[in-house]
């Protein structure tokens, strides 16, 4: 029997793949949108790791003319990312109910 | 240009793809925002999120470096096993003692703590010698540092 490897996926990351659901979105703007959930200092840190896991991707913004300082990133949830999110939050309903009603 | 200091530092120590992942996020968001921003206000909030931003990153990359390690862990440890006695073969010559002197050595507690201690000391330097061999490279070539 070979092993299946199941991915894990943290309360973040759920939390940021809940925000990018309706689209692509800055780093920034994620922290902003977590209404202190989420820590800016730790946010890129998740989302690099988040990409290595294939739960995002990214792509740097097209640059206007005239527009100064490095481009910024932007990210979008994929397929598989919000298909872990999903397990994830069924595993956690499946586990949360009481004996009885698992029956 | 804000952050243009953490970044070169940043291009040295970091994983091409973690830098440009992590780190370059950071300083364009925090140029974004500064570029934007009305009042001076939090300058120093900012620089202090990017800067945890690029710890987090380094932290990431010794991890995954770390874990690279594993796969020479048997060449590693016969490499510090070898530098380890060398230099402890080299401590007890320089210590003066003759074959004499060693034989009327009173191996006690002191004596044995003293010995350990020095050993340990010698082992942990070459283990980090070793490892530094086999240590995955940041940036190999000139021309990656020239992107």
């Amino acid at each position: 029997m070979t092993d299946i490897k199941i991915p894990s996926i943290s309360t973040t990351e759920s939390l940021i793949l809940d925000l990018l659901d309706s689209g692509e979105r800055y780093g920034l703007e994620l922290v902003e949108f977590s209404r202190g959930r989420l820590k800016r200092g730790s946010i890129y840190v998740t989302l690099g790791r988040m990409e290595t896991k294939g739960f995002v991707t990214s792509r740097q913004e097209e640059r206007t003319p005239g527009a100064i300082g490095l481009p910024r990133r932007l990210y979008q949830a994929t397929a598989y990312g919000l298909k872990v999110r999903d397990a994830r939050r069924l595993l956690r309903e499946a586990l949360a109910l009481k004996p009885a009603e698992a029956r | 240009m804000a952050g243009t200091w953490l970044g070169r530092i940043g291009h040295r120590l970091l994983h091409r793809d973690t830098f440009e992942m992590m780190l370059v996020p950071a300083i364009a968001d925090l140029q974004f925002e500064l570029s934007t921003r009305q009042q001076p206000r939090g300058r120093v909030a900012d620089y202090w999120a990017v800067l945890c931003a690029f710890c987090g990153a380094l932290c990431f990359d010794v991890w995954r470096d770390l874990s690279a390690l594993r796969s020479d862990a048997d060449m590693i440890a016969f490499l510090t096993l070898l530098q380890a006695s060398y230099y402890t073969f080299m401590l007890v010559l320089l210590s003066g003692l003759g074959t004499g002197q060693i034989s009327a050595l009173k191996v006690d507690e002191a004596f044995m703590a003293r010995a350990t201690s020095y050993v340990g000391a010698i082992t942990a330097a070459c283990l980090i010698t070793s490892s530094m061999c086999f240590w995955p490279s940041r940036r190999a070539s000139a021309s990656d540092t020239e992107d």
